[in-house]
Order: structure tokens, then C-alpha cells, then sequence
């Protein structure tokens, strides 16, 4: 960053704006670890990391950052791991988690109104106190943020009877690179929907709500991913729940390792059923669904359990102590072939499969391996990120998102019709280029700027496959650590 | 340079950033904003460091400043997912940096080992200043199977001393055979822990326990939450044997004369009352029942709860040896604290920890907040109607 741009900032945002490399250093990374040779290809350690209060100040920052050109990173809390929320070339990070105010509630209309960087969480608990609660929200939603899920896009608990993130979306305000503020409703909504900030900073959401009707979590348990699917089949023919969420013994018995916590048989296949308004009739058509088709209906303890452990699938971590997660979308009635296939194929890399079904039609699937990062060879493991998603589009699946890794399977995520729209959006709201570059649209490898990232990674694929295959990662079965799950209450 | 002794902690880290924004809230983070001052910050940055990513010029100083600005209050490792001991790895890595400390801190050391106080003053002289009335004075030194382990907060603040003095009219009351250790009782040595300074706190810890068996002593109670972990939970450890010695914190103790039914309560309270779960009780020891079962046993007073409690309290922002570290910052953190219990429904509320009642009770005078501040010993001597 030149001299000048650098002395615009300090003096326009003194103690809200740091430069030192140690603060830079922290924003480089998502919830996915960086191999070492990824700084070929881009500056993921920005220049500057500014910490806005307000949408004043973000204006006053799109001034400096349009004078200078540099590239404007919008980042909530950094829990994706698809490269959205890096820089790509340095740049300016912007940490909007501390726009956090609720504006609004209304009991009548059923909506709130909040600042972008506010967590689902802390919204939720806001919310309960007025009877009100979330329609839909992340499994990461203790840290995620409302804007950052809006521009991230991808599925959550509560699709499966609200609909996506977008379905609860009233109206968005955003900050376009210009300076000019715009409030977002109807159709422009799904312009800037997922768009990972490349047309503006988003600073404040109003969503729809619901009445805050507890949820009841029911726990089936099968033999066979067969015999769960067709219980799910039957029951989504008659019900809709809130939330169902398949889990694989693989997943159960390498989280009940995780955590020292052993509730559940390691043979059996899950579906956790989150029932908004369980009445009798629907309770018994949920036990008819499981037990036809020779499921048994687990106790109410371990379904709580199941329930609370909903925002924590990454307590796997500790086994390795990295993990590598792939993540894609697949038509409901391939769902367990998917799945068969992916334990089939990787059955030596211990694949933790956990699927929610989060339409009639289509389920999110989330495949974790544990790996070691620390490992020189750990990036030859991330091919299997990329065999996942083959075998998905091969069955009928898509990608989950975009973001900077996989700008490639941009048409396949958005489809041609909303690239070229998007394309278009881009130009017209950020003609310079400096709204969170190297995004979607894909970006160029650092080192050879001729060569689009997304090539890059397809020439890479069949030599990381290999380097997989002869550097397997093999779990050390006497690590980690026992686990110190809780503490112990004494008096 | 000191061992580098965090382990795997950082590689175990998943980044889910749960740590940034829970229920209790890390205090600090609440404050500043800066990712440096989450858990996850934290790991990244040893993590860097480990990994030698960064230069050790650039690190030193962000790490120095990230695990010093902290109170250990434990939200943090309340909710992560992964299990992480943090606490252990803040006081870890406190130590490892050292040489990077701001002189006063230094300095409050240099002085915590000479003169065996956090106060720096003369231990033998002044330990027993909070008895103006000399009401223990027949006990100091005296050989008993029970002692009253006071601390430094509450013998050397000034502010405190009523609650050793409420402490010891209850236990005198009680007719029972105590002692206290006067200028023989050493600091406990958490400071010194909390620095990530074991060494140095082994030395206390041998001194007290040595002071405690010359005179017979088999039951220990303290009124200071950091005390009680450290002697009761830290001790054994730190010496590598079993010292044989019950270590009470005061809530329990006074639980257990309730249940003897050795306390009979002569005044109501007619107040609601809340209890302040104290970090180092609380999240840090697993005291929660304790308290607040003595409150429900005073006649009159309502057991109320604060909105966030037992594990999910709110830190008062004054552990962690953080009023040497940032005491603007303690100050700030304290009005929070102090706000929040004016938003609940309690007219008391009762601590367990001097640290805390002295920072809540300075900013609710800040802020003219009327309810009353108290240790819950207060509670009991005034139902005891002494």
C-alpha cells in the first residue's frame, strides 16, 4: 500500500485501522488452513484491517479505497472456507462484526431489523425475549453473522420448512463501492444475494421471523442408510419439519471419540427430526415413518443431545488435529447413493458424512476427513474436496458455493442466465474493481497472472489426487489428548 | 526465553470463532473488537509463531498483548467446541512471553515475590491492618484444626477487611477452634500462576502449607475465590502430593453448617438477592450450588438470578492479575458488570470473591446504582443478627 493511502487512513480512522503484520496476519485465513503454496497464487494477508462502527465510516473508506484503488475485503466472522471473506491481492479487510445494533422488532409484522454484524446467536436470544425466533439459521450460527451468511450463501437449520436464508430477507442495506447507500428489496435482494460482497458492503438486514414455538427433536436410529431414506421419503410426503439432519456411523463414532462423550451405537445411521409444534398426530406419524421401516425411536436424552449438538460438527477437529471438509448439493432421492459411494470410495479415510435436508428436493451434504495440516503433504488431501464435488455433479448434485477456490464452478452454482446478470451488476456498481476482487468472477494466479485460478486448480487436480493416494494421512490412534468434556460441578 | 509449552492447542483450533461472541462473552473482546483478543486470535497467533510464519519481532508484541489483555475469566474455553484447555494456554503462554512484559507488571512481580503480597507491603506488619478492633487477635498463630486463610484483597485493600471481620465474628460465634495465619499467610500464589509463573508459585505454595500444618491444620476456608482454587484445586498439584488438608470456600462451609443445622438465623433479609458466580469459582472451580443454597436458607431473601449466570456469568473484568495489566479497561468493564446487575431484578447482589465485590461495588457507586454490594458473608452475620 503506497505511502500516502496508508497516512489517508491512519488519519481518517486513527485507532480504528491497524497495519501491524501480526493484526494483517490473523484476517489471512478462513476456517480452512492455507497450504504454504497458496501464497503463489494470492496475497491472502491484507494491508490494512479496519474495524468499522458505522455505515459513515465505510463510505469514508470506499472515498480512500477508490482515490488510492485498493481492493475493499467485507469479512463477518470468518466461518466459511471457501476464500470469500481472504484477500486476494492485499487490500483493506473490513471486519464489520461490530455493526450490531437491532434496530427493530415487530411483534406485528413478525420481523426484526439488524446491523449486519450481529451473530444468529445473540439475535436468536434477543428475539426470544419478544416471543419471536429466527426463521433459519447457519450451523456455525454462535459466530456467523447476518451478513456474512447473506453473502456467503449456503444452507441451514430451518430450510427445510422456511425455505433459504433468502426466503427470510426483506430488504438489505448496502454500501456500494461509490459511497452510495441503497436499500435492497424484492428481486435486487436476489441480484446481490451470495455475491461475497463483490458489488458492496452489506450493513443491515431486516428478516422475517417466526413465533418462538419450541422445537422438539426426535432421534431415529437405522441399520442402513437405506432403510433411514425411505423413513424420510415417507415422512416428507405427510410432514415438514424444521429440521432434518442424517449423521453416518463413521461421524458418530469419530465425534463420541472426540469428545469422550459415548451416548450413541456406532453402527447405526441417524435422522435427527426438529419438530416446530409436535402435536400427537404428528408425533405419531414421525414413529410411523421411522418404525415401518424398521427404525427405533431413540430417547428423548440423546435426541436433545443430537439437538444441542447441531452447531458443533467440527469437534472432529481434535482427532486429526486438522480436518478437511467438502461440501456439495444432492437431489434428495440420490442422497443414499451418494453417500454409499462416498464411503465406499474413501472408506480408508474415514469419511464423517452428515447430511441436512433442507428442501423436497435436495440436501446439503457435509463430508469431513481428518488430516493434519501440519503435515508438508497435507495439500495433496484437498483433491478429495474436488473428487467430492465430481461425484455429486455426476449424481445430479451442485456445488455448495464459489467464493475464491471454486470461482470455477461458477456456472454450474449460479447458472448462466445469473452469471451474465451478475457480470453486468459488477460492472455497473464497481467499474473499478475494488469491491472484494478475485471473487466469483474468478481471479488470476499471483505468480502467473495469465492463468485464471480456477485453471490452475484443474491442471493441479490429477497430480493432488496421486500426491493423496501415496501420502495418505493416517490417523494416529493414540492421539489426541483425552478430551476434557465439561467440567465438573463440585458444589 | 522461557519453554514454550501449549502443545498442539493452537492446530487444534477449528476457527469456528464460537469464542468471539458467547453468552458470558469474552470481556475483552466485548471491549476492543479486535481478533486478536478472541480465543481464536490467540491460537492463531502461537500458532504463527510455531510455525515460524511471522518474524518473532513482529509476533512478540501482538502475542505479549493478546494473552495479557485477558481476565482468564474462561468464557472462552466455556464454549469451545474442541476442548482446548485455554485457560491453561493464556497462563502458558503469559509465561512465554515474559521478557515482552510492560515494566509494571514486571515491577508488581518483582515485588509479589519480595514481599509476599500483591499490595507491596510489609507481610509481617500489616497482613492483619483489617482488624481495627483486634477481634482476632487471640486467634493469630494460634494452633486449631480449622484456619481462615483471609488473602491479600481482603486483609490489604482497605475496602475488604469487613469481610474478614464479618468471617471471623461468625466463626467466633460459632464457638469453633479456628486459627489465622496473620504474617505468616503468603499470598496463595495465584497472581503468580495467573502469569504463567509456576515456579515461583510452588515457592508460596510451600511456605503456606507449612505454616498450615506447624499449627495442626487440617480444614481450610477462604472468602476469596482465587484463594480457594488455588489452595483447594492448585496446591496438590503444584507440591505433586496429596497435603490432607479440606479447603473450603466460604459458601461452602457456611453450606455445611446449614445442613449441620449449626446457623440459626435470627433476621430476615425481605430482599431479593442474587449471587455473582465469581470465574474463578464458578467456571474455573465448579461452585455453583453452594452460594446460592445459603442464600435460599436466609430467612426473608428471594434467590434471584443475574442474566447471565452459573457457567455463562459475566466476568467483573478485575481477574486475571488484569487491573496491574489495563486497570482503564477493568474500570470500563466493571461499569458493564455494574449496569447489568441495575437491569436485573436483584436489590443485593451477593460475591464470593473480593476482586469482584470490589470492582462491582466501585462502579455501581460510579454509576449511582442503588442496590447493595456484598459478600455473601454479610448476608449470614446480619441474619445471624450479630
Amino acid at each position: 500500500m503506497k505511502r500516502k493511502a496508508k497516512e489517508a487512513l491512519k488519519d481518517q480512522f486513527a485507532d480504528k485501522i491497524a497495519f501491524d503484520k501480526a493484526t494483517r496476519m490473523l484476517y489471512s485465513r478462513d476456517v480452512g488452513v492455507l497450504p504454504r503454496l497458496v501464497s503463489l497464487a494470492i496475497k491472502p494477508v491484507p494491508d490494512a484491517v479496519f474495524l468499522p462502527r458505522d455505515e459513515k465510516e465505510i463510505v469514508d473508506l470506499f472515498r480512500i479505497a477508490n482515490q488510492y484503488k485498493i481492493p475493499v475485503i467485507p469479512r463477518g466472522a470468518g466461518t466459511s472456507g471457501y476464500g470469500g471473506a481472504l484477500a486476494y491481492r492485499g487490500g483493506i479487510m473490513v471486519d464489520l462484526t461490530a455493526i450490531t445494533e437491532v434496530e427493530e422488532i415487530s411483534a406485528e409484522d413478525m420481523t426484526v431489523t439488524a446491523g449486519a454484524g450481529i451473530t444468529f446467536s445473540n439475535l436468536e436470544a434477543i428475539l426470544s425475549s419478544k416471543n419471536q425466533a429466527l426463521r433459519s439459521y447457519p450451523s456455525s450460527a454462535p459466530s456467523a453473522t447476518l451478513g456474512g451468511w447473506f453473502a456467503q450463501g449456503g444452507s441451514g437449520i430451518g430450510d427445510l420448512l422456511y425455505g433459504s436464508f433468502r426466503d427470510q430477507v426483506l430488504s438489505v442495506r448496502l454500501i456500494r463501492p461509490d459511497g452510495e447507500i441503497i436499500e435492497l428489496r424484492g428481486n435486487a435482494i436476489s441480484q446481490h444475494y451470495e455475491l461475497e460482497g463483490i458489488t458492496g458492503i452489506i450493513t443491515r438486514l431486516s428478516l422475517k421471523t417466526r413465533k418462538a414455538t419450541p422445537i422438539k427433536p426426535i432421534l431415529g436410529s437405522f441399520q442402513s442408510i437405506d432403510q433411514l431414506m425411505n423413513a424420510m421419503d415417507t415422512l416428507l410426503e405427510i410432514l415438514t419439519p424444521f429440521a432434518i439432519n442424517i449423521e453416518t456411523p463413521t461421524f458418530i463414532r469419530l465425534r463420541q471419540q472426540a469428545t469422550g462423550e459415548v451416548l450413541l451405537s456406532e453402527d447405526n445411521y441417524y435422522a435427527l427430526l426438529a419438530i416446530e409444534e409436535l402435536n400427537k398426530n404428528s408425533e405419531s406419524v414421525v414413529a410411523e415413518s421411522i418404525e415401518n421401516q424398521g427404525g427405533n425411536i431413540e430417547d428423548t436424552e440423546k435426541a436433545t443431545y443430537e439437538w444441542k449438538e447441531r452447531f458443533f460438527p467440527l469437534r472432529l477437529k481434535r482427532l486429526g488435529p486438522g480436518i478437511i471438509l467438502g461440501e456439495s448439493y444432492i437431489p434428495n432421492d440420490r442422497l443414499r447413493v451418494y453417500i454409499e459411494a462416498i464411503e465406499k470410495k474413501f472408506r480408508r479415510d474415514e469419511p464423517s458424512v452428515e447430511a441436512h435436508i433442507i428442501s423436497k428436493k435436495e440436501a446439503a451434504v457435509l463430508i469431513y476427513f481428518c488430516d493434519d495440516d501440519r503435515r508438508l503433504t497435507a495439500m495433496f488431501a484437498l483433491s478429495k474436496i474436488l473428487q467430492i464435488m465430481n461425484l455429486a455433479t455426476k449424481l445430479g448434485g451442485r456445488p455448495y458455493s464459489t467464493g475464491l477456490w471454486l470461482s470455477g464452478k461458477k456456472r454450474e452454482f449460479f447458472g448462466v442466465e445469473r452469471l451474465k446478470e451478475i457480470k453486468k451488476l459488477k460492472k455497473t456498481s464497481d467499474p473499478s474493481g475494488i469491491a472484494n476482487p478475485g471473487k466469483i468472477l474468478g481471479g488470476k494466479v499471483r505468480i502467473l497472472p495469465f492463468v485464471p485460478i480456477s485453471m490452475a486448480l484443474r491442471i493441479a487436480a490429477p497430480f493432488m489426487k496421486i500426491g493423496n493416494t501415496i501420502f495418505r494421512y493416517r490417523r494416529s490412534k493414540t492421539f489426541p489428548p483425552p478430551s476434557r468434556h465439561g467440567r465438573e460441578i463440585r458444589g | 526465553m522461557r519453554s514454550f509449552e501449549v502443545g498442539l492447542e493452537p492446530y487444534i483450533c477449528s476457527y469456528c470463532g464460537f469464542c468471539r461472541e458467547t453468552k458470558s462473552s469474552c470481556p475483552i473482546f466485548k471491549e476492543t473488537r479486535w481478533e486478536k483478543n478472541t480465543a481464536r486470535g490467540k491460537l492463531h497467533l502461537a500458532r504463527a509463531l510455531l510455525d515460524g510464519k511471522i518474524s518473532k519481532k513482529d509476533i512478540f508484541p501482538a502475542l505479549t498483548e493478546a494473552v495479557l489483555n485477558c481476565t482468564l475469566c474462561g468464557a472462552c474455553e466455556e464454549v469451545c467446541q474442541n476442548h482446548i484447555p485455554l485457560v491453561r494456554t493464556w497462563k502458558a503462554l503469559r509465561g512465554f512471553v515474559q521478557d515482552n512484559w510492560p515494566i509494571n507488571l514486571s515491577k508488581f512481580v518483582e515485588s509479589l515475590v519480595q514481599t509476599k503480597n500483591i499490595f507491596s507491603l510489609d507481610n509481617a506488619e500489616e497482613r492483619m491492618l483489617w482488624d481495627m478492633d483486634d477481634i482476632a487477635e487471640n486467634r493469630v498463630n494460634k494452633p486449631a484444626p480449622l484456619a481462615y486463610f483471609v488473602g491479600c484483597v481482603t486483609s490489604f485493600s482497605g475496602r475488604m477487611g469487613h469481610v474478614a471481620e464479618r468471617m471471623t465474628e461468625v466463626l467466633m460465634e460459632l464457638e469453633l477452634d479456628f486459627t489465622i495465619l496473620g504474617g505468616k499467610e503468603w499470598c496463595c500464589g495465584d497472581p503468580l500462576l495467573l502469569l504463567g509463573l509456576r515456579d515461583e508459585a510452588i515457592a508460596f505454595a510451600k511456605h503456606n502449607v507449612a505454616a498450615l500444618r506447624n499449627l495442626g491444620v487440617k480444614e481450610v476456608i477462604t472468602t476469596c475465590s482465587g484463594c480457594y482454587k488455588t489452595l483447594g484445586l492448585e496446591y496438590n498439584t503444584l507440591l505433586g502430593e496429596n497435603l490432607g488438608i479440606n479447603v473450603y470456600h466460604h459458601s461452602q462451609f457456611l453450606k455445611k453448617l446449614i445442613d449441620e443445622k449449626q446457623l440459626s438465623f435470627k433476621k430476615s433479609i425481605e430482599k431479593k438477592v442474587a449471587f455473582k458466580d465469581p470465574c474463578e469459582l464458578g467456571r474455573l472451580a465448579g461452585i455453583y450450588n453452594a452460594p446460592r443454597e445459603v442464600i435460599n436458607a436466609l430467612p426473608g431473601a428471594e434467590l434471584v438470578e443475574l442474566p447471565f449466570n452459573r457457567h455463562e456469568a459475566r466476568c467483573c473484568g478485575a481477574g486475571g492479575v488484569f487491573k496491574v495489566i489495563d486497570p482503564g479497561m477493568v474500570m470500563s468493564l466493571g461499569d458493564r458488570m455494574a449496569q447489568e446487575i441495575a437491569d436485573s431484578q436483584a436489590e443485593i447482589v451477593a460475591n464470593g470473591c473480593p476482586t469482584c465485590y470490589d470492582n462491582i461495588s466501585l462502579a455501581a457507586r460510579r454509576q449511582g446504582h442503588n442496590y447493595r454490594v456484598v459478600d455473601l458473608i454479610e448476608l449470614v452475620h446480619e441474619a445471624l443478627n450479630l
